[in-house]
């Protein structure tokens, strides 16, 4: 099968068929890197990309029937807030105060837990929670405590 | 790599309601989606993205840019969230528990039409296996990038266009009795 070279920006007839069919017709759901490189192809082959992309482009439109919005997200954004644990009051945005520092019993606590997990965290079991969310891709996006947090601080 | 959402997260983490409030209405709505369509049950999907917002409390202290997005990382928490809500699922073995509940307000032809399209696609995609389906959701109903949904699966950009290829197939198959009504003279691509 003849592939693109995808750091050349050359676009191939068998490459663009896999984004359609991975990706659909919509050239924004396209990947970054390819996306002005199928688009050109696509432009130069306008029969031959019609005739590729009218399922991709059908399916496309058969996923769009599906709308999931949200009947009440006003009640549930209240609620999402109310867990941060600050002051605050139903129906009072704009106008909420923050509990002073009330986050860092919560951040030294989250953090605690955080590195007695994240010791463990490469091959931790699935069901482990937080060792799911922090694994290689993110673990070094969370700062991790000093080594003083080390022993004894468990999860 | 610009994140859009790391100065607030970074206010969020000194206790600034304000932000909160902010990545609240930016970000909430999306994740009550992807869990409507993972789980399929719009009460689910609340509870999910509530516990999304917990996990967001609680790490935004310690968030740091560079990176990784962190829309990113709260799709890898949502999708763990919802494997967890199926896995529990089959464990009980609940045969209604994907029920979704049809909405009342709907009885013009026209909106009957529409509901009907839209159970027919639910279906289609709540027979998808989760694995296909939540690339499908997170590329062509959350539009993150290929690479970012790449990263909240777990998987390299290769396999998550093998699983949406496989998911794309699927749902042209499932669809396909219906396909004069969904999918018949639609067009002849997007471009």
């Amino acid at each position: 099968m003849e592939l693109s070279d995808r750091n050349s920006g050359a676009m191939t007839r068998d490459r663009m068929e896999e984004i359609l069919a991975a990706y659909g017709a919509k050239p924004a759901r396209w990947p970054e890197a390819e996306r002005a490189s199928a688009q050109t192809w696509a432009a130069e082959n306008a029969a031959d990309f019609a005739a590729m992309a009218g399922e991709a482009g059908a399916l496309d439109a058969a996923l769009a029937f599906d709308v999931r919005e949200t009947a009440d997200d006003e009640a549930l954004a209240q609620r999402v807030l109310a867990t941060r644990g600050d002051n605050v009051v139903a129906g009072d945005f704009g106008r909420r105060r923050a509990a002073n520092d009330w986050w860092r019993p919560a951040a030294a606590l989250a953090a605690c837990a955080v590195l007695g997990l994240a010791i463990g965290f490469t091959g931790a079991p699935r069901n482990d929670d937080m060792a799911m969310d922090l694994d290689a891709a993110f673990g070094a996006a969370f700062e991790m405590p000093a080594a003083g947090f080390a022993d004894g601080a468990g999860g | 790599m610009l994140d859009p959402d790391a100065e607030l997260v970074r206010r969020i983490g000194e206790g600034d309601a304000r932000a909160a409030d902010l990545l609240v209405r930016r970000h909430l709505p999306r994740m009550t989606a992807l869990g409507r369509r993972m789980l399929s049950n719009a009460a689910e999907a609340e509870d999910m993205a509530q516990e999304v917002f917990l996990r967001v409390w609680k790490m935004a202290p310690q968030w740091r840019e560079g990176e990784a997005k962190f829309e990113t990382w709260m799709h890898r928490v949502a999708l763990n969230l919802c494997y967890d809500r199926l896995r529990r699922r089959r464990e009980v073995n609940d045969p209604d528990a994907g029920m979704t509940s049809v909405d009342p307000a709907q009885s013009a032809p026209d909106a009957i039409l529409a509901r009907q399209r839209a159970s027919a696609v639910r279906t289609a995609l709540d027979a998808l296996p989760e694995r296909q389906r939540a690339a499908i959701v997170l590329c062509h109903f959350q539009e993150l990038s290929n690479i970012d949904a790449a990263v909240a699966l777990e998987v390299s950009v290769e396999a998550l266009e093998s699983l949406l290829a496989r998911g794309r197939r699927a749902l042209k198959a499932a669809l396909s009795e219906r396909a004069g009504d969904l999918m018949g003279g639609v067009g002849d691509g997007a471009v």
